[in-house]
């Protein structure tokens, strides 16, 4: 296998920067590892204010503009670097994930096959409420597309994609008054959705869909343990398992569960 | 049955079905299509170098009919022994 040449073609990024309050660079490895065991021969490249031993590359990064995480109290939240990441990217297709989007099966795999230049999330499964559902941004009818889980290839419209990215952020107190936004907390899956929205002229965007449900834990869900085959979870109906590929939203309990 | 058991083979459920719905997704010469019984039956329809619409409402050529049909078959063949042997374990609980 030519590591260089797959190095260049194809990879997964990931971003971690710890704050005062949670270390994310634990839920970071942690992520790296089920990566490598359920994906196995990609590169993975960290984005990030440390070195990770287990990335095939960490890109030591600046600090991101600051942001508050506002569920459950206000917490600092280092995650506005996501819309660099087509400048930072080496690879060609290139998948980024939250750290907090654990893997256990090997789906993602198919979207660097696929022939669209990017794939997102848009419905989501929500295991708490065991709904399936699309989201909507703020008080507008754009539907939330989550940038949880997203894969872009390099060429010109998705280049121009980022560079909306990076105006919504930069600009996040307009488009929130626009749409109706949480004006705390820079979100990005909204500064994603707009950018989306606005490289389509707020048209449809179904053929940058990724056509499953993103298996959601949200903030009522508490990690009880936590292997490389499977995850126990915990919420009001009791403890269940699950063994595919799903993201966390109470990310101090995963933390918990890692330690 | 409780109704905290009610709620938990429901969403060992649904979880299955969407294990189910990311699996029966396969990617043929960079489309996406669903390997599900509507398309097993569609494409019983389609001839060499058809143009068909995929998942992501993109058109794309299918160069050879046969082919295709047998590496959708295969995979809803194997999707659907899989909920089957994944669905009785869970009632069975």
């Amino acid at each position: 296998m030519n590591t260089k040449k797959s190095l260049q073609d194809r990879g997964i990024m990931l971003f971690s920067f710890d704050t005062d309050e949670l270390q994310y660079s634990k839920i970071t490895k942690k992520c790296i590892e089920l990566l490598r065991i359920h994906c196995p021969n990609i590169p993975i490249i960290v984005a990030g204010d440390q070195m990770f031993e287990s990335a095939d590359r960490t890109i030591l990064a600046d600090d991101p503009q600051s942001n508050i995480h506002n569920l459950r109290g206000p917490k600092q939240w280092k995650n506005l670097a996501r819309a660099d990441a087509y400048d930072l990217s080496p690879f060609d297709c290139t998948i980024i994930i939250d750290s907090d989007y654990l893997v256990y099966d090997n789906k993602i795999m198919k979207l660097f096959e696929s022939d669209q230049s990017v794939l997102a999330h848009r419905s989501w499964c929500d295991l708490n409420y065991t709904e399936v559902s699309n989201m909507k941004m703020g008080n507008s009818m754009l539907d939330m597309l989550w940038a949880t889980v997203l894969m872009f290839k390099k060429c010109t419209e998705v280049e121009q994609m980022f560079d909306h990215w990076q105006h919504t952020v930069k600009n996040y107190q307009y488009y929130a008054q626009l749409f109706g936004l949480n004006k705390r907390m820079v979100r990005n899956d909204y500064a994603f959705t707009i950018a989306m929205a606005k490289i389509q002229n707020y048209g449809p965007v179904d053929h940058a869909i990724i056509p499953w449900d993103i298996i959601t834990a949200n903030q009522n869900i508490e990690v009880k343990k936590i292997s490389n085959k499977e995850i126990v979870l915990e919420d009001q109906h009791g403890e269940f398992t699950v063994n595919q590929s799903i993201h966390i939203l109470n990310k101090e309990s995963l933390l918990n569960a890692i330690e | 049955m409780s109704s905290k058991q009610r709620f938990k083979l429901k969403r060992d459920l649904l979880l299955l079905e969407q294990r189910v719905k990311s699996q029966e997704v396969f990617v043929y010469n960079g489309s996406m299509h669903r390997a599900d019984a509507t398309t097993v039956a569609y494409a019983q329809t389609i001839q060499d170098n058809m143009i068909i619409i995929d998942i992501n409402k993109t058109p794309c050529m299918i160069e050879n009919a046969d082919d295709f049909r047998r590496t959708l078959k295969l995979k809803h063949n194997e999707i659907l022994n899989e909920y089957n042997n994944e669905y009785q374990k869970i009632i069975a609980r």
